[in-house]
């Protein structure tokens, strides 16, 4: 709904009277948090009772959007629950979900959500006392936090002003040496279209504004000038792989170092199969953005990366093919200190930062289609019964959006900056993506090159972190 | 528009004591959708059923929420009654203002705003439910028994006997698991292996029941009804059919070795039969031992440098180019009986278990005392040969210990100790018994007793207490501990120490992933239900038997596994079976192909599908949740990111709905 | 023409600080680095500069992103309907550039001709739309060369044009004459010469943006050539969001949603663009353009064809942020010529 009727049809935003009392959703899993809720009652145990319970089958039932939703739905706090490690009904239900409450918790932390107010907790069939005890604390948590703020855009605030990225980037190339590389590339497209090792040449062409390009899909050698080479080459064509493969065998594409990760994922999400591309790597000079090197290269050496098929530089064109599996990316990133900044701040001005970001969101979906993993048919922010996105284009439901696509791509993003690159709004999504990545590295290891490896959220071992869960 | 009807429980007073049902039952009429509203004593009860029924009838309603206890408890029951009345079962709903409302919020506004709430969000479900009908599956005729122990023995023979064909596979050249290895049993006395081997034998002979010894269940999959397995038959080196088990072979093998069924207190060759009454009968060739293997030739047995066995083997059973051999099977219900092992760590080392050839642990202590044993049933001290004068036997050696061991009671030590130390009297008249113990636990029918007679009648010595250290002390071991009812030191010395090890699991958890069951966290198999399902698992169709669920005694193993058994019955005299309809659903016309939900189910539910164009050719792969398979979890249906996939009973357009309704009351249309 | 003044920066800033008496004042703003309308507090707020856009036209400000056109709550057993509150204060548009401001007249065409949107004529009477007009261009703009002006009138209620640091103020409606009323009080009367430098700033800008014009007749052009094989290529690397649509002063698509809970909801108005697959698709579950070449090809004749009569003026403004947003840079300009040029080489049923 917009955000008008959001706050008239609901309890009236403001300072916390004296006699607020939090209001608190619980989603609970049947088999044993519901049953140890009724087993305080057999007990007779008093507790709070600002808590709603919802019973879903398993924690792995209950999809982060939905504790989204309960926010929403103007609930202060929310309390998540479900049965221990190794108890549950289905096995592993609750390991899998408490990854994504791991990766979850922390991007709520990240745009400012207090975590007095996000609460998760382990309570068995038995445990009728531990339930009380768990919604007598999160209570009093929520209490102390106060009302939820407002999903809104702050009024009269003065900003936040991150610190700058530091950098140097790629090893600088004179015009020379991007058009001996860009030679190169032009010989190689030739080369491989001639040949027939690929039906198409995904590559950059001239744009029509100074210092920009545009993809161009190349079918004939003769046309193969057309291709260009620079730091106006900005996007990162593995978007365009699945869809240039209708009616085709094999397509080429022309992959900075960045944008391997994507083609990689492709693979390990079964979009794309390895055979079907040809990937010519190319030696980068980093990318500008408009006139700045864009923050994904300032850590970055430019190289191309030795997993390509082919392997373009100032030099002449190579062969390679190092086997994928042992690839890494260097994740050495520019925007690490920007996060740790954002992290120092209190929890309100985060989500200050982040809600005046999300007011500008324009529901443009940019993001989504530049990104080469948001590839499904149909998205969820389409989907209308249940509506899972508000349609209204309001902080409500940008945050709804924003939060989601971040979401969806934890644990599968490859960080090539499409998504914050082609925003008309300039939502830092890098920065939200980035520290993503991180938490999911910290949690649980790198994701590295290798398609034949299982994304980090999909995945569990009985020994993950959990310290936060109650 | 919906016609919902909500009926308000009073349960006497349970709930109408701290909610107000009048101004519930008010409230509730507001409820876009409520048509009826209504309120009872207690509608659990005939004529509260029965108003629910015509309710329904009357008012043309197509939805019902019971407003009353949990819905673990009268879920059914009210399902059921509107099933009478002619709805699905499925659209009635449950909200629970008892367990969660009346009994634990004494302010009777809150309690009431709260049952007010959840009677919304209840209605706001059921409104977008639908009729659901129970999933049938066809189920193969035949069960697989995994581990032939006596729980696995029973279990197989029940079946069996009520006409089921069985597959028993066991891992070992021999069925009879620990049972077999034990002397006498307790309380009776009577001898474990008297008692066994002619359920072995029935075993062996039973025309329903396929034996596989030597062998390993490698693969499950399928689901209730219908499993499919895949069984490695390993080699043995020895042609069964052929086999005379006349031991010629034995008499020749030079390579002699510890005897793992006498607990390396015997030894044995590398071809062997475990023991006299080993069933089958069949000898087996150890490829760990047998001298040819020790070539380390990537082709094993076929540079051969010792045929001895082969040249002395009349019916010509000895096969050295035997391969495994894999053997599939379609079964409807699997009993897992794969037993215990002794848990001996760091609690029995300490106690000088490993460390001194006289401290043993409780299985060594009932070979010694077997008449089939390696000291034909004397007992010997091993360090020396000499009968021992003083012994101390130690319980709870990592059993309720839960910074050294394991924080459970293994339950049979207690029993055992006290049958060890009477033995040991028999044996030795004028040895002297004694026994730390934390708590006698003797309860079953005449334990106590039995305990007693130990006590009393052959005076053995209980000291209450725990010992710190044994320490070898010039062929003497002496024991230092504590009696805790006098509160002084206790120092012994003892000819031979008996430790009562912790039972563990034996399975290390490659049984509990192949079948996909769970484990508690000391890796005994969990049961659905600690008192009310307690030989199910929460996998439909798989049962438990015997000490794989926790410690158990002889009596309560057999009578589990004549559980296991009918449950396992059950099931195979059905035709077909019917499946809870909560099952995932994948939109196949928007499913991008990811597979990422075939990777987090853990049942295996999700098949790839190929969907084709009208010419045969591959369009492209979808995934389909096979509906006899799905258990409902909802962990694919949260992992497929476009959303294409939903569950039944569910759906997040139920949850959604809930959470609308659970939101924070908008001002004035608080209750 | 009646009354002009010549202000400087100081006096203009003090009228803009009458204004905020009695209305509500949208104005260019810098927030994060980017510069968009916002309604003001105070005159510092606001960023008003010779040249440069905002990075999208301030439609939203008539046209809401999203709007309830009705609410809804249940009480009892009865639902209350609720019309949402109409504008309290009048609203004034500051430091609009021409070419948004015939964006709005576009919008104009489409909210108030036949049926009016009630809540969009609304809006509009409120509005009062203060302009200033363009003494450089960016790089991507290009208003000139599909008929329009960097010191175009159209739509503007009072225009303000730079003169070297001060500020030519110009009347052009009852409705802009009301807002300026007798003026400030030092505020000086403009000379001839003051508003001949109009055309020179005109000229000047003109200059600048080097596109060749789109002419009028290539609309019939592009609708003979509807199915032309050669949108087949132009589209290829469009990656099907809205950022075109929504940046642009003139689209004015939208789409109804019904949202609420148990206890309440509305029916809501947002935007949406042809641009996306979900725009036609049908409940049958047919897509009339299912292709993203097709719903692009809609897009870019939208603005240059489909005309009711022929000397409509082109909807597409010349702002060129759809150029300078695109993700994957296609250009509109560009596309029409080529697409042009391919019906006239080929014929216009060119296979595909």
């Amino acid at each position: 709904m917009t955000e008008a009727n959001v706050s008239t049809a609901q309890s009236s935003a403001g300072p916390a009277p004296e006699d607020w009392k939090p209001h608190i959703v619980a989603l609970v899993c049947n088999w044993c948090s519901y049953a140890g809720a009724d087993m305080a009652g057999t007990t007779r145990l008093e507790y709070p009772s600002n808590v709603r319970m919802l019973r879903f089958p398993c924690t792995g039932r209950m999809s982060p959007l939905m504790i989204l939703k309960a926010f929403e739905g103007d609930a202060d706090g929310v309390l998540v629950s479900g049965c221990h490690p190794g108890d549950c009904h289905y096995v592993q239900g609750n390991l899998v979900a408490r990854r994504r409450f791991t990766i979850f918790r922390s991007l709520m932390d990240f745009i400012g959500i207090d975590l007095k107010r996000l609460h998760f907790a382990w309570v068995s069939a038995a445990e009728g006392h531990k339930w009380a005890k768990v919604v007598g604390e999160v209570t009093a948590a929520v209490q102390e936090a106060g009302p939820l703020p407002g999903f809104e855009a702050p009024k009269g605030w003065d900003g936040i002003e991150l610190p700058d990225m530091a950098g140097s980037g790629p090893q600088e190339l004179d015009d020379k040496q991007l058009d001996a590389i860009c030679d190169n590339l032009r010989k190689a497209a030739t080369e491989i279209l001639s040949t027939g090792r690929a039906g198409v040449v995904i590559a950059y062409g001239q744009g029509n504004l100074a210092g920009r390009t545009r993809p161009v899909f190349i079918t004939d050698g003769a046309d193969c000038d057309a291709l260009v080479w620079g730091q106006g080459c900005r996007n990162n064509l593995s978007t365009y792989v699945a869809s240039t493969l209708e009616g085709r065998e094999r397509v080429a594409v022309v992959a900075k170092a960045c944008d391997l990760g994507a083609i990689s994922g492709l693979i390990r999400e079964g979009q794309i199969r390895r055979d079907q591309v040809l990937v010519i790597g190319v030696q980068c000079p980093g990318v500008t953005d408009d006139s700045n090197l864009a923050a994904k290269c300032l850590a970055c050496s430019g190289d191309p990366h030795p997993v390509c098929d082919l392997v373009v530089t100032v030099d002449g064109v190579q062969e390679s093919c190092e086997d994928p599996s042992q690839a890494t990316l260097d994740t050495a990133d520019a925007r690490d200190e920007q996060i740790a900044y954002l992290e120092s701040l209190p929890h309100g001005e985060r989500w200050k930062y982040w809600q005046r970001q999300f007011a500008r969101c324009l529901r443009c979906y940019a993001c989504r289609a530049a990104c080469p993993l948001c590839y499904c048919a149909s998205c969820v922010a389409e989907k209308h019964r249940p509506q899972w996105v508000p349609t209204s284009i309001d902080n409500p439901g940008n945050s709804t959006w924003n939060i989601i696509r971040a979401i969806h791509l934890a644990g599968r993003c490859s960080g090539c900056d499409e998504c914050a690159r082609v925003c008309p709004a300039d939502i830092r999504l890098d920065l939200i993506n980035r520290k993503l990545a991180l938490e999911v590295e910290r949690h649980y290891g790198k994701v590295g090159l290798d398609p034949g490896e299982k994304s980090a959220l999909v995945d569990f071992r009985m020994e993950d972190s959990e310290e936060f869960i109650l | 528009m919906a016609r919902v009807g909500v009926f308000v429980c009073h349960c006497g007073e349970n709930i109408a004591r701290n909610v107000k049902v009048q101004e519930v039952v008010e409230f509730s009429r507001d409820i876009p959708g409520a048509a009826v509203t209504a309120d009872y004593p207690y509608l659990c009860s005939a004529p509260g059923q029965q108003m629910v029924i015509d309710a329904i009838e009357e008012h043309d309603l197509d939805r019902v929420v019971v407003a009353a206890c949990s819905p673990q408890l009268h879920e059914p029951t009210f399902r059921a009654a509107a099933a009478q009345a002619g709805l699905n079962p499925h659209l009635c709903e449950m909200a629970n203002i008892r367990e969660h409302c009346s009994w634990v919020h004494s302010d009777s506004d809150d309690a009431s705003t709260k049952a007010c709430q959840t009677i919304t969000a209840a209605v706001e479900r059921v409104k977008r439910s639908r009729p659901l009908d129970p999933i049938e599956v066809p189920v193969t005729k035949r069960a697989l028994v995994i581990g032939a122990g006596v729980a696995g023995i029973r279990a197989a023979l029940d079946m069996a006997n009520a006409g089921h064909p069985v597959v028993l596979v066991e891992r070992q050249p021999s069925i009879g698991g620990n049972m077999s290895r034990l002397s006498e049993t307790f309380p009776t006395l009577d001898c474990s292996q008297c008692i066994l081997t002619p359920l072995m034998v029935q075993v062996s002979r039973h025309p329903n029941i396929e034996l596989m010894t030597y062998s390993e269940v490698e693969d499950v999959s399928g689901y209730v009804g219908n499993f499919k397995l895949r069984i490695r038959k390993k080699a043995r080196y020895v042609r069964a059919e052929d086999c005379t088990g006349c031991g010629d072979c034995a008499d020749v093998c030079p390579e002699p070795g510890g005897n793992e069924f006498d607990m390396a207190l015997s030894s044995r060759k590398a071809i062997y039969i475990p023991f006299p009454q080993a069933v089958p009968s069949v000898f087996t060739l150890d490829p760990d031992r047998c001298l040819n293997s020790k070539l380390d030739s990537p082709t094993g047995f076929r540079v051969l440098a010792c045929v001895k066995c082969e040249e002395v083997c009349q019916p010509k059973a000895i096969d050295f180019d035997m391969q495994p051999e894999i053997v599939e099977r379609e079964v409807g219900t699997i009993v897992v009986a794969t037993g215990f092992d002794l848990n001996l760590g760091d609690p029995a080392r300490q106690l000088g278990y490993q460390r001194s050839l006289d401290v043993m642990d409780g299985l060594e202590f009932e070979r010694m005392l077997s008449a089939s044993g390696p000291t034909s049933g004397e007992i010997r001290r091993p360090s020396d040969g000499q009968e021992p004068k003083d012994v101390v036997f130690i319980q709870c050696v990592g059993s309720r210990d839960p910074e050294h061991g394991v924080s459970y009671c293994s339950r049979i030590c207690c029993m055992y100790t006290a049958k060890h130390a009477l033995l040991l009297k028999h044996k030795v008249p004028d040895s002297q018994a004694f026994v730390f113990y934390m708590d006698i636990r003797a309860g079953g029918k005449g334990y106590e007793e039995f305990v007693h007679r130990a006590m009393e009648e052959e005076r053995v010595m209980y000291i209450r207490g725990r010992v710190s250290q044994v320490i070898e002390d010039n062929g003497k071991l002496r024991v230092l501990g504590v009696d805790t009812l006098s509160g002084r030191p206790v120092e012994i010395g003892a000819d031979m120490v008996v430790l009562a090890a912790a039972m563990g699991p034996a399975d290390r958890g490659e049984i509990a992933s192949t079948l996909r069951i769970a484990a508690d966290t000391d890796g005994f198999f969990k049961e659905a239900h600690p008192k009310l399902r307690p030989v199910e698992t929460l996998t439909a169709g798989i049962f438990l038997a015997g000490t794989a669920q926790a410690p158990k005694d002889i009596p309560d193993t057999v009578s589990q596994a004549s559980a296991a058994a009918s449950k396992g019955m059950e099931l195979l005299s059905q035709e077909v079976l019917q499946r809870d309809p909560s099952t995932a659903h994948v939109n196949d016309s928007l499913c991008a192909g990811c597979f990422e939900c075939l990777q987090v189910c853990p049942y295996q539910a999700i098949e790839r599908r190929e969907i084709l164009d009208s010419e045969g050719a591959l369009l492209r792969e979808v995934a389909w949740p096979n509906p006899a398979m799905c258990e409902g979890c909802g962990l694919c249906t949260v992992t497929c990111r476009g959303g294409y996939i939903d569950l039944e009973g569910y759906s997040d357009e139920q949850v959604f709905a809930q959470l609308g309704a659970l939101g924070r009351p908008p001002l004035g249309l608080e209750r | 023409m009646d009354a002009s003044w010549k202000l400087t920066d100081v006096q203009l800033m003090e009228w803009l600080s009458g204004l905020l008496e009695g209305s509500n004042v949208v104005a260019p703003v810098e927030e994060d680095g980017v510069l968009l309308f916002r309604q003001i507090a105070s005159p510092d707020q606001a960023t008003v500069t010779p040249s440069g856009k905002t990075r999208w036209s301030p439609k939203e400000f008539l046209f809401p992103r999203s709007e309830a056109l009705y609410r809804y709550a249940f009480k009892g057993s009865t639902v209350l309907l609720e019309d949402p509150s109409g504008p309290d204060r009048p609203q004034v548009l500051f430091g609009v550039r021409s070419c948004d401001a015939s964006g709005i007249v576009r919008l104009d065409d489409i909210f108030l001709s036949g049926m009016k949107d009630r809540l969009y004529a609304a809006r509009r009477d409120n509005t009062t739309i203060v302009s200033v007009a363009c003494n450089a261009a960016d790089p991507e703009c290009f208003c000139t060369a599909v008929g329009y002006s960097p010191v175009g009138e159209e739509g503007c209620d009072i225009q303000l044009v730079p003169l070297d640091g001060d500020w030519l103020l110009r009347p052009l409606t009852e409705k802009g004459k009301e807002l300026v009323g007798e003026g400030g009080e030092a505020w000086k009367q403009a000379t001839a010469a003051d508003r001949k430098k109009i055309r020179v700033i005109a000229k000047k800008v003109t200059g600048q943006i080097e596109r060749s014009p789109v002419n009028q007749e290539w609309s019939q052009v592009l609708e003979e050539g509807f199915e032309h094989g050669a949108w087949e290529r132009l589209a290829q690397h469009c990656l099907g969001c809205s950022v075109c649509a929504y940046v642009c002063p003139s689209c004015s698509c939208f789409d109804m949603n019904h949202e609420g809970n148990a206890w309440c909801g509305e029916q809501c108005r947002s935007w949406d663009a042809c641009t996306f697959p979900l725009f036609t698709h049908h409940a049958s579950g047919h897509n009339p353009r299912k292709t993203k070449q097709e719903r692009y090809r809609q897009r870019v004749l939208h603005k240059f064809a489909f005309k009711e009569e022929g000397d409509q003026p082109f909807r597409c403004v010349g702002c060129g942020r759809c150029v300078s947003l695109c993700p994957a840079g296609l250009d509109i300009v560009n596309t029409v010529a080529a697409a042009v040029e391919a019906i006239r080489e080929e014929g216009a049923n060119a296979a595909r």
